[in-house]
C-alpha cells in the first residue's frame, strides 16, 4: 500500500468518525399541540405569519378556516380544480392555485368582528343600525 | 370638513360613530391622553376634549391635560379623580383588547359594522356604509 493510499484511507476514516457525533446528536423534541378531526380530506394548508388562523383546502372544493383553538370560523367555496392555497402575510388575501388550468386567483377576505361598544363615546343617533368604530390614539 | 362630520352629514339617521381607544405602546402620552379624554367624557365633554387633544398633540403632558380641562370649565378635582378611576382604565384596556383581537396594528383603524375599512377616505367609507344599508333593507 502506497503512502498516498494510506493517507487517503486515514483521511476518509477521520471524515467518517467526525460525522458520527452529528448523527448521534440529531435529536428533535416534539409533541402534538392540537388535533382537528375533519369530515373532508385535506389537500393543502396555509397559515398567515403570526396569525392564529389555519386555512385548509379540502377535496370538497372548500377552504376551511380554523382558529388556533380548533374552531371552524369560516368556509370559502372554491373551484373543484384548485390544487394549492397560500395566504398573504396578514391573512387578508387567499391565493388559489389551479395547476391544471394554470391560474392563480386572489380572494380578499373580510372578517367581521364584534366589538363591545357599551360605554364608548359616540356621535350620531344612539339607535343607529350602522356602527362606525374608530380605533385611535391622540399622539 | 373632517371625515366623520362628512359621514354624519350624509347619514344623519342611520350611522353612529364610536370612538375606541388604541393608545399605541410607543406613544408615551397616548394612554394618559386617553384617560384624560374619558375623564372629560364623565363631564359630558369627551368630543370637545378629543378635538383639543388633536389640536395640541405635539405638546401633550400631564399639565396640558389639566390646562385643557380648565379652559373647558371642567371640575378639575373630579377630572383628576376620574383620570385615575379603575373603571375608566378598564374600559380603555377593553378597547385595546378588542383592537388586538380585530388585528388592529395602527391608528386610526376604522370598522363599519365590524368590517375593516381597507382604503382611507370618504369614498371608501361611504361605499361600505351603502353596502351595509343595502343589506339592512333586504
Amino acid at each position: 500500500m502506497t503512502v498516498f493510499l494510506k493517507i487517503a484511507m486515514a483521511t476518509l476514516l477521520l471524515l467518517l468518525i467526525s460525522f458520527i457525533p452529528f448523527a448521534a446528536h440529531a435529536e428533535v423534541d416534539w409533541e402534538i399541540s392540537s388535533a382537528i378531526q375533519l369530515d373532508e380530506t385535506p389537500i393543502d394548508i396555509a397559515r398567515a405569519q403570526g396569525g392564529e388562523l389555519t386555512y385548509l383546502l379540502t377535496d370538497q372544493a372548500k377552504v376551511l378556516i380554523y382558529s388556533a383553538a380548533g374552531k371552524l370560523v369560516g368556509t370559502i367555496p372554491v373551484d373543484p380544480s384548485v390544487t394549492d392555497i397560500a395566504i398573504s402575510a396578514k391573512g387578508e388575501q387567499l391565493y388559489l392555485i389551479n395547476s391544471q388550468r394554470k391560474t392563480l386567483k386572489t380572494v380578499d377576505i373580510d372578517f367581521i368582528v364584534d366589538f363591545d361598544i357599551a360605554g364608548s363615546p359616540f356621535l350620531g343617533p344612539a339607535d343607529a343600525k350602522i356602527v362606525v368604530a374608530v380605533f385611535s390614539d391622540f399622539q | 370638513m373632517p371625515l366623520f362630520e362628512q359621514v354624519l352629514d350624509k347619514y344623519p339617521e342611520s350611522v353612529k360613530i364610536i370612538f375606541k381607544h388604541y393608545p399605541l405602546p410607543f406613544h408615551k402620552q397616548a394612554l394618559p391622553a386617553a384617560l384624560a379624554s374619558m375623564a372629560a367624557g364623565e363631564q359630558g365633554k369627551f368630543w370637545e376634549y378629543h378635538d383639543e387633544l388633536f389640536l395640541q398633540q405635539n405638546s401633550l403632558s400631564s399639565d396640558k391635560y389639566l390646562e385643557i380641562a380648565q379652559n373647558m370649565g371642567l371640575d378639575l378635582k373630579k377630572f383628576s379623580l376620574d383620570m385615575m378611576r379603575p373603571s375608566i382604565r378598564k374600559k380603555i384596556e377593553q378597547d385595546i383588547s378588542d383592537a388586538k383581537k380585530a388585528g388592529v396594528t395602527g391608528t386610526p383603524t376604522i370598522f363599519v359594522n365590524g368590517r375593516k375599512l381597507k382604503k382611507r377616505g370618504f369614498g371608501a367609507i361611504s361605499k361600505l356604509i351603502d353596502n351595509e344599508r343595502a343589506g339592512l333593507r333586504q
